[in-house]
């Protein structure tokens, strides 16, 4: 899942990436705060006078409509869904966008599911029903409803290239 | 809970200043609304009473959304620590209000009559015979409101303050230790309390001097 | 003493068809009364006749609903501006009021001021008298009605006669040339009545001060006053020397009334 930014309408700060706030000392970014939204504006250098915590999505659109800040940065998908039903002419989608660059990379937001590790068993067969559901047009259809489409799915990226905790030698 | 000190200090710095700021915007409040409830003038009163009644009468975090995020769209923008002050202070200072009614309304009418026919004039009687009485009054209940003012800081977090409270929910959910942060988080709230009741007592016993010694007129 | 009436000097208070109502109700009652320089008047009968309303109005803590009152040949709730009579302002009342001051039943000093600073008060912020003359002079004041130990005792540190006396001092302050006093020792224990009413003796010795007394002490009444006006509901029933009120009245209420207070 990748990043997003509401702008006002017309783009006025022409902000298309984290990096384009970061070099816009003038710019203010709206995120909710204990998002991974703080750990990208901080990671690429955004200074904390220009960033706005609102305690969720409401009070952040709520942000937005007063001009309290210049961009709010969330997922492609909460930000869709905020457009989507915020029905406002004076918001837009920042088009273009490029994700955060942190170590060289794009950051990309994978979601996941979480097992204690005694339940070894339960992971692998529900690893094993997910490989098999995901990408067919059973699934397609029950996620559309939601905004996502095939470009979310992961494609060939797998699980033990993402996860790795400098603890564990996996 | 050492890591945990920069930003709990920088969370009491925004917590500290709101609650000053708000202390001395309700000060100024509640004297003028408790006095204007008692003025001759039906406008001032009616006044007085709209100001209390919508303040008193609506939940603080819904005046901070307000104040926050619809006032700028009609073109009246203040920014987030003087919006959090502001609201605070009025939000207070509408129960400030009914303290100073309160305690004006409770000096005997006698008080009034012999500054009268000492020919003394209304305002003069005011600030030299009534308030300094009334004031002895105010003190306890103030002190009250104070420390439910203190409190109420913890709603700025709508209005994307990081007060001492969001700076604990931060920690919370960097750390995933509630229990020694929300421990901390306890320790200087009550600390704060207990500072502002130990001032308050000893406005308390200052004012009071000359007059315990029985009350009677 | 002879009736200050039959002198030929004019009135220090005039009082003529006064009227004062509360709701309905008449508490004075088309009232004439003229009191005279340096008399000393005591107001006698039953509650509710009218004679603390009498001094309420003479304070202007009450308004008059008719009739007038002048003091000094000043009419007190009307001025003139441009040749019209137009109601008093403030700064006319103000001006009335320095001439007179009053003792209350209930002393109402105040609590948060001890006893040289409640004298001192008015002095200070409604003469502009400097503060040194003014503590000079309310020490003074505090010496004349034997309370020269007490300046810096708070009332609540006094008994209630010598709250009455410290009272009184204050009122004194201000240079009055009217004193009016409402019932004085009514709220004082009986063994400090006498403590008060040896200042106001002094007091009525006094050519310079004109004093109205409301009073229930008939004897007091007798001693210290050149004349004694019995009221009732709101109208004056007798007004003569205390010899013949107390000696032989002519109205019979009067009559009356002094059997029924004097029996106790």
């Amino acid at each position: 899942m990748g990043e997003a930014f509401i702008v006002h309408a017309g783009n006025p700060k022409n902000l298309h990436s984290y990096e384009d706030v970061a070099a816009n000392p003038q710019a203010k970014l709206g995120l909710v705060s204990g998002t991974m939204e703080g750990r990208y504006a901080q990671a690429v250098g955004i200074g904390n006078g220009q960033i706005a915590m609102f305690p969720d999505v409401p009070s952040a659109l709520s942000g937005m409509r007063a001009g309290r800040v210049d961009a709010f940065a969330g997922t492609a998908l909460t930000v869709q869904d905020m457009l989507t039903k915020a029905k406002d002419n004076g918001l837009e989608r920042a088009e273009p966008f490029s994700g955060p660059v942190i170590d060289g990379q794009v950051a990309i937001g994978y979601g996941a599911f979480a097992f204690r590790k005694e339940d070894e068993a339960l992971r692998q067969r529900i690893n094993k029903e997910l490989a098999a559901f995901v990408e067919t047009p059973e699934h397609l259809d029950a996620v559309a409803s939601f905004g996502f489409n095939r470009d979310q799915l992961p494609g060939p990226v797998k699980a033990e290239a993402l996860c790795h905790h400098p603890d564990d030698s996996l | 809970m050492v890591d945990y000190l920069p930003a709990m200090l920088s969370g009491l710095k925004v917590t500290v200043l709101l609650t000053l700021g708000a202390m001395a915007v309700a000060f100024v409040a509640a004297f003028a609304a408790g006095m204007a409830r008692l003025s001759r003038r039906a406008p001032v009163r009616g006044l007085a009473l709209v100001y209390i009644e919508l303040f008193r009468g609506t939940s603080a975090l819904v005046q901070l959304f307000w104040v926050y995020f619809a006032l700028p769209l009609v073109g009246i923008r203040f920014d987030a620590v003087t919006a959090g002050i502001l609201v605070l202070g009025l939000n207070t200072g509408a129960y400030g209000a009914e303290v100073v009614r309160g305690a004006l309304s409770a000096i005997p009418r006698e008080q009034y009559q012999a500054a009268w026919a000492l020919n003394l004039s209304p305002a003069q009687a005011l600030w030299r015979v009534i308030l300094p009485q009334a004031v002895i009054a105010m003190v306890p209940p103030a002190g009250n409101l104070a420390i439910e003012l203190l409190k109420n800081t913890a709603l700025v977090s709508l209005i994307t303050l990081g007060d001492l409270t969001f700076q604990a929910q931060t920690l919370r959910a960097a750390t995933l230790e509630s229990g020694p942060v929300f421990a901390l988080l306890l320790g200087i709230y009550f600390l704060l309390a207990q500072t502002m009741r130990f001032g308050f007592r000893r406005l308390e016993n200052r004012l009071a001097h000359g007059q315990d010694y029985g009350g009677v007129r | 003493m002879t009736v200050s009436a039959t002198d030929n000097k004019p009135a220090l208070i005039r009082i003529s068809r006064a009227g004062k109502f509360y709701g309905a109700h008449k508490v004075i009652d088309g009232m004439n009364l003229d009191i005279f320089p340096s008399e000393k008047v005591a107001l006698i009968g039953p509650s509710g006749s009218g004679k603390s309303t009498l001094l309420r109005l003479l304070m202007t803590l009450e308004k008059l609903d008719e009739g007038e009152i002048e003091i000094d040949g000043v009419s007190m709730w009307t001025e003139s501006m441009a040749g019209r009579k137009v109601p008093a302002g403030p700064a006319h009342l103000k001006a009335i009021r320095s001439h007179i001051g009053m003792v209350f039943q209930s002393f109402n000093l105040f609590p948060h001021m001890t006893a040289l600073k409640n004298i001192t008060l008015a002095p200070v912020t409604v003469l502009g008298m400097g503060k040194e003359e003014a503590r000079q002079r309310a020490v003074e004041l505090l010496g004349e009605v034997g309370l020269g130990h007490k300046q810096n005792a708070y009332p609540g540190q006094l008994s209630g006669g010598e709250k009455q006396r410290v009272a009184i001092a204050r009122a004194l302050a201000l240079r009055p040339r009217i004193l009016l006093f409402d019932e004085i020792t009514s709220a004082l224990d009986p063994e400090t009545v006498g403590e008060v009413l040896e200042v106001l003796r002094r007091l009525a010795q006094r050519q310079d001060i004109t004093m109205l007394l409301v009073t229930h002490q008939m004897h007091f009444a007798r001693e210290v006053a050149d004349r004694v006006v019995f009221m009732e509901h709101g109208k004056i029933i007798e007004d003569a020397a205390p010899g013949q009120i107390f000696g032989s009245p002519k109205q019979e209420r009067t009559r009356e009334f002094l059997k029924s207070v004097l029996q106790y």
